[in-house]
């Protein structure tokens, strides 16, 4: 690289700079790239019109999303192809018809992976269809983006899957296979103007593509192998407290931990968190596995709710039945010890994935409180088959003793950030959904941004689940935040829930979105989020006197443009 | 009157337009449980005070939790008599919505504990539905009165007993913003028919106390309160009452001005409108006499002891346009309640029952069920 005298240079332009320039200059310049881009597709544009290229090719582009982020970038392919007259449509794999895949000439698939590998639930029709149909696809040309997070042990293996039955089916691969990890904006958007002009360039002679281009994205796709390391910090437990008070229904805490160095996040960012398995679990799993003394060898292995792959090669190795799809190895030997005969430790260690990280919200800002983090961490309590068990992290977190250390990274999460400071922003955030948004609070009210605050939070009780109460108050008094609305929904007879503070509030809610507010949700993905969207969609309806069709595709354009934003879990 | 500044609370009662304030807007503060601070001094006038549980504070600091607020709600029951049914709605009522304790208090009313914010409209219609109101029962107006309640007392005793309510109704403000904030919400009333000679638009400087004795029991203890009524009784006929004024027992540790004065007898009085004047008269000059700038010296008892016995029954009568005649003697010779099965003049039986300290929990084989099961044929309940 030849950068090594500008770099000198910057250092120098840039030394007598405080950590708030610096920051303030990370933004600008990723602002400042991400016109460049823009940029760059137009200058694609401009070579395409100048050639009087009338492109030939109509690619489809198929997704599979779980949070959206897949589709996100699906319609940005989409309006990157438009912007350079290459013809397009883009699908759901949820409701694309297998054998129209028949008719297709390319296919770019965008798919993420969730879970312990798995293809995202609206999807999994479309794998098992292409796993038992005969397609006449041998023609097809495909090309895949994966979407992952090199955290967990099977990186991009939805992905993986789809490129392996797509191959099974005859069709032609015609660029490696790409998996993108949690920060893909940018290689994404690289990678896609290389795919504009390989169409580009097959639409101009009609043959196949040349070598040249295929090695340029092969060459891409290397930079994208989980190859570059996650930053592990290490940070140790400052404080935690229930928020929850006596006679709640939950344990939500709120958690301070301390970093050893300057460890630099934004508000809407998560941290990843690695559980450790509970030593004395450790100790008799260990013991049923014919070995006590190696039980730490277990710490740091999923040994809990073994569901999928896992479960099904334990099985097949213990050669026993199970109608439980998702059980606690513990749970599994203890029921099924008398058909055992002998169990190798190091064949159940083999068999067994490392413990995947979770993530949690970050809940402050760095600019409030250097060198601490603060999550906000429910605690998850359930049963099965009648014992109780309690969520790996959250126990593994609210379980933790003051002073102790632990492991963890920070996961960008770019597209939950703060709006620039004109915009006004409406924060949907009941539950442990409130998170970010205290975030969000602190950072504008350190900064003393002056646009317009909205929060929406819901829990069971104003008495006892009112998380973060007194700062709020604190924030309501300094005009940081604009307007609350809260829904306890068990104070009274009938339930109230924030969809229904949204709903009463609807005019005033339209106006502020007519006024450019971003809407923010976070929280529970099934049924909370759920509501939020189908009354968000009532709400334009109503305002914008369209029928319900059209209303999705509303808040659709908002998600993708950015002005309705999604963290939901 | 005196020329000190006035206390805080005299501003906000003058500026609170009918008792109204911001209390509306105090109850849609979702993010307290709270109402505004003017609004504490306000919602007493409309029968509640708010408190918060101190051993909690420091506890639910750490939770980023907010005080825990609640709410006490004491009723209006004018010599505390209600009906079996209004024993059970207040009972359902307690369950709904508070902690599903009563409270039977000293001045012949009851009490709810631990209400939130949220449910005392809920509260306050429900009430309503059993003709039960909470209107003056805390607040710098008169309060509950109370009468001897023991039907074995006096042949005579529902007659005087006729009395509590009679002054309780002539006493009320005339603000109908008990009904605008709790039951109606937004509805505005007509203002000229809140106009209140009695109160204007300052209320009394302090709480007002009203009670009956009927000799020879002074349950009551007549001669502590503001104004303590003597009924007289001769051959089974109610005569009149003897007027006693300026009781009151209550003193500030450590505030050498404040003392404990028991009610002197000022007078007789035979007709039932003369009374009624003369009562009504005692409180327009402790509004206009009373001290509105300490309010630890502003009782009545303050105010008949700078005025001076003599000059304050002048202006009493001068007021009224009422002679009153030289008291009647009468003799008090028990303050005791008389508990269990007893027999009225009327030969009817009653049953007085001992309720410590005056709480009542709920207990589905006790009182509740008791009394819904008789409630037929429970003529009534009253409070000793």
């Amino acid at each position: 690289m030849q950068f090594d005298p500008k770099i000198a240079d910057l250092k120098k332009q840039i030394e007598n700079y405080s950590r708030e320039e610096l920051l303030w200059f990370n933004g600008y310049l990723s602002g400042l790239l991400a016109q460049n881009q823009i940029k760059t597709s137009s200058e694609l544009e401009v070579l395409l019109k100048k050639n009087n290229l009338k492109p030939s090719l109509k690619p489809v582009i198929l997704y599979a999303s779980e949070t959206g982020n897949s589709k996100k970038l699906a319609f940005e392919l989409s309006k990157l192809l438009k912007q350079n007259e290459i013809q397009t449509k883009v699908f759901d794999l949820a409701t694309y018809k297998i054998k129209d895949l028949e008719k297709e000439s390319y296919v770019v698939f965008i798919c993420s992976t969730q879970g312990e590998g798995e293809a995202p639930l609206s999807a999994q029709g479309f794998f098992t269809d292409l796993e038992k149909e005969t397609l006449d696809i041998k023609d097809l040309k495909y090309s895949i983006v994966g979407l992952g997070d090199t955290s967990y042990p099977l990186f991009c293996k939805a992905a993986q899957d789809l490129d392996d039955l797509m191959k099974k089916q005859s069709a032609k691969s015609q660029t490696a296979l790409l998996k993108l990890d949690v920060d893909y904006k940018q290689q994404a958007n690289e990678w896609f103007l290389e795919l504009v002009a390989l169409f580009l360039e097959q639409s101009q002679d009609e043959k196949q593509i040349d070598d040249k281009s295929l090695v340029s994205l092969k060459e891409n796709d290397k930079q994208s192998k989980p190859d570059h390391v996650k930053t592990f910090y290490k940070g140790k437990l400052l404080h935690k407290v229930i928020l929850n008070d006596r006679g709640s229904n939950k344990k939500t805490y709120h958690i301070e931990l301390a970093t050893f160095e300057d460890i630099e996040y934004h508000p809407g960012d998560a941290l990843g968190v690695y559980a450790k398995n509970n030593h004395s679990l450790l100790q008799s799993l260990a013991d049923s596995l014919g070995d006590k003394k190696r039980y730490l060898e277990l710490e740091s292995l999923n040994v809990k709710g073994l569901s999928g792959r896992v479960l099904t090669n334990i099985l097949e190795y213990l050669q026993i039945k199970t109608n439980q799809t998702r059980i606690d190895l513990i749970d599994l030997l203890q029921l099924y010890t008398p058909l055992v005969r002998s169990i190798d430790f190091d064949k159940i260690i083999s068999l067994l994935n490392p413990i995947s990280p979770r993530l949690y919200s970050i809940a402050s800002s760095l600019h409030n409180q250097e060198n601490q983090i603060d999550l906000t961490v429910g605690l998850v309590e359930f049963e099965n088959q009648g014992i109780p068990k309690k969520g790996m992290c959250s126990c593994y977190l609210s379980e933790l003793e003051i002073g102790q250390e632990f492991m963890f990274y920070i996961h960008k999460n770019q597209d939950f950030y703060l709006p620039d400071d004109s915009k006004d922003i409406i924060m949907i955030g009941p539950g442990t959904g409130i998170a970010p948004f205290r975030g969000f609070l602190q950072e504008r009210d350190q900064r003393g941004v002056k646009a317009r605050n909205w929060l929406f939070f819901g829990e069971q009780h104003f008495v006892s689940d009112f998380y973060y109460q007194t700062e709020i108050q604190q924030w309501l008094e300094t005009q940081v935040l604009t307007r609350l609305d809260t829904a306890f929904s068990r104070d009274q007879k009938h339930k109230i829930y924030v969809q229904d503070r949204l709903k009463e509030n609807a005019k005033e809610l339209w106006k502020w979105i007519q006024s450019g507010a971003v809407i923010y949700l976070c929280g529970q993905k099934s049924g909370m989020s759920e509501d939020v969207e189908s009354t968000l969609v009532q709400i334009i309806m109503d305002n914008q006197g369209v029928n319900q069709l059209e209303a999705k595709e509303y808040l659709e354009q908002m998600f993708l443009n950015g002005q309705y934003k999604k963290d939901v879990y | 009157m005196s020329k000190d500044k006035l206390s805080h609370v005299e501003t906000i009662k003058t500026q609170s337009d009918g008792l109204r304030g911001t209390l509306s807007q105090s109850l849609v503060d979702n993010h307290t449980g709270n109402v505004r601070p003017d609004d504490e001094a306000l919602i007493k006038f409309h029968g509640m005070y708010v408190q918060d549980d101190r051993d909690r504070r420091q506890e639910r600091a750490e939770k980023k939790l907010d005080k825990l607020y609640s709410f006490m709600i004491r009723l209006r029951i004018p010599g505390g008599v209600i009906s079996a049914k209004q024993w059970q709605a207040i009972h359902e009522v307690s369950e709904l919505y508070g902690t599903g304790v009563l409270k039977i208090t000293t001045r012949q009313t009851i009490q709810l504990h631990g209400l939130l914010k949220h449910q005392l409209s809920d509260t306050i219609q429900g009430f309503l539905t059993a003709k039960l109101d909470a209107i003056a029962a805390c607040g710098d107006v008169n309060r509950n009165v109370i009468c001897s309640s023991h039907p074995q007392v006096s042949p005579v005793f529902e007659q005087i007993h006729n009395y509590a309510d009679k002054i309780s109704e002539m006493l009320l403000p005339k603000t109908q913003s008990y009904y605008e904030i709790w039951i109606d919400n937004q509805k505005i009333y007509d203002r000229s028919v809140e106009s209140d000679p009695l109160y204007q638009d300052r209320y009394l400087p302090r709480k007002f106390k009203i009670a009956i004795a009927i000799p020879p029991t002074n349950d009551v203890d007549v001669f502590a309160n503001d104004i303590g009524l003597i009924a007289i009784v001769e051959n089974d006929q109610l005569i009149g009452f003897n007027l006693a004024i300026g009781g009151g027992l209550s003193t500030t540790h450590g505030n050498k001005d404040t003392y404990s004065r028991l009610a002197t007898v000022i007078g007789f009085c035979s007709s039932e409108s003369d009374i009624l004047k003369l009562i009504y008269h005692v409180l327009t000059i402790q509004r206009d006499y009373g001290n509105r700038s300490d309010r630890k010296l502003a009782r009545l008892k303050y105010t008949l002891d700078k005025m001076g016995v003599e000059n304050f029954v002048k202006e009493l009568e001068k007021r009224a346009a009422v002679e009153l005649k030289a008291a009647k003697s009468y003799t008090f010779t028990e303050r005791n309640d008389r508990y269990g099965w007893q027999q009225a003049h009327d030969n009817k039986w009653y049953y007085t029952l001992f309720v410590e300290n005056g709480v009542v929990r709920y207990a589905p084989e006790q009182v509740h069920l008791v009394i819904s099961n008789y409630s037929s044929t429970l003529s009534r309940i009253s409070f000793l």
